[in-house]
């Protein structure tokens, strides 16, 4: 009897853990994809540990891709600390790389960008990054 | 981790912890059911520390931006079945310390705040903290031989509460570092040596000598501080460091003839 009771106290948290990522994994592909323009974070650095911190630069996101052509600000990056940064995580070996392209994109006329798994009232989920409408990884690997 | 593990898939890299975190559940369960209790009390840290290293994962592979309190919240509640069979004192105070790190109203600096600035309201938090740890200690009275929470929890506010006094000790009772009044300074160290009395009385009542002895020589520390706060910065000086050094060969004597007197005092006989 008590290594039934045992057996179910262990198996909770494996199955909420396992539910919560079938979960995130359902949000992620069943959602609609958008694609967000990204700024630099300030006053932090961009890269911090690796992953990229960033902010979503809704002046020059189209939104014209979600419901009712309003940019929902409030679903995106809700659990973001010290003001509205979001994560990307990345290989640490490309961070001081793609740092400095970032830091350069202005001069260089290069355009950030994250693609989201977005559900209308759920959180987006981040999903890839894009330079020039190109996923990072072909710029590096 | 995650992200440098690109090559792997998140698929693979999911599946992998899912697997590691399921052995080692089963592990636990196995080693409590065989009543091995070195290798349960293993298992169930690793357990535990596996489980927020799998909500570490998850976050990055899907890119979750959640801050610490949520994660600490989730590893807690989730990790709460292996600190209950655990029976490591320490093991529970971390889980304790980890849950309150995720509470928004539990924060240390608010505790220190109070301390640091008022001298009724720090009283209070002393007398709050003992409520607490009295409370603990009834807890683990009913709940003993089921699990090591209420123990712990008992344990770590006593220190909190040793902590904070020694804090209101210096900070308030010291009065020529402090420049405080003299009568907050009295104020003070009576609250500090009411507080050590209360727990040699508690000591000689329950027969804790080493109890007693550590109370008795924490307070001894105290006086001896409290002597060298009145002369101000005088330990700082060329003779007044010569003079620390021999202060201290005599605290040193103290306590040792202290500990020979407590063993032989009729209340503990």
């Amino acid at each position: 009897m008590k290594a039934k009771i045992l057996a179910i106290c262990f198996a909770i948290p494996f199955f909420c853990l396992l539910i919560w990522t079938l979960s995130l994994a359902w949000h992620q592909h069943h959602g609609t994809e958008i694609k967000v323009s990204i700024a630099g974070y300030d006053p932090r650095d961009l890269l911090s540990g690796h992953y990229i911190q960033y902010e979503i630069d809704w002046d020059h996101t189209d939104c014209t891709q979600f419901p009712q052509t309003i940019c929902p600000f409030q679903d995106f990056c809700k659990e973001a600390r010290w003001g509205r940064q979001c994560r990307f995580y990345i290989p640490e070996k490309y961070a001081e790389q793609l740092d400095a392209l970032f830091r350069k994109r202005n001069n260089e006329d290069m355009k950030f960008e994250v693609v989201y798994s977005y559900h209308p009232n759920k959180q987006a989920i981040a999903k890839q990054l894009l330079i020039n409408g190109k996923d990072w990884r072909e710029r590096f690997l | 981790m995650a992200a440098n593990w690109d090559t792997l898939g998140a698929i693979t890299k999911i599946t992998g912890a899912f697997i590691l975190l399921g052995g080692l559940f089963y592990t636990t369960w196995w080693c409590v059911v065989q009543q091995k209790k070195g290798l349960s009390e293993l298992f169930a840290i690793l357990s535990f520390l596996m489980i927020g290293a799998t909500i570490g994962l998850i976050g990055q592979v899907f890119n979750l931006e959640g801050g610490w309190k949520s994660f600490a919240m989730a590893w807690a509640l989730l990790g709460l079945p292996f600190v209950i069979i655990s029976r490591s004192l320490f093991f529970n105070m971390g889980w304790i310390c980890l849950f309150c790190s995720s509470l928004k109203f539990v924060q240390l600096e608010i505790l220190l705040d109070t301390l640091w600035e008022d001298l009724p309201n720090a009283t209070l938090c002393v007398i709050g903290l003992c409520l607490l740890s009295y409370a603990g200690n009834k807890l683990d009275q009913a709940v003993h031989s089921r699990t090591m929470l209420p123990k712990s929890f008992e344990k770590l506010t006593l220190w909190t509460t040793y902590l904070c006094i020694w804090l209101i000790g210096l900070h308030w009772g010291c009065w020529r570092w402090s420049d405080r009044s003299l009568l907050i300074a009295l104020l003070a160290n009576l609250l500090v040596f009411t507080f050590f009395a209360l727990r040699m009385f508690l000591a000689i009542k329950t027969q804790n000598i080493s109890s007693f002895r550590r109370n008795a020589i924490a307070l001894e520390v105290y006086i001896f501080v409290l002597f060298a706060s009145a002369f101000g910065n005088l330990f700082l000086s060329g003779v007044g460091f010569i003079l620390a050094g021999g202060v201290i060969l005599a605290m040193i004597y103290v306590f040792r003839r202290t500990a020979r007197y407590i063993k032989t005092m009729e209340v503990f006989k």
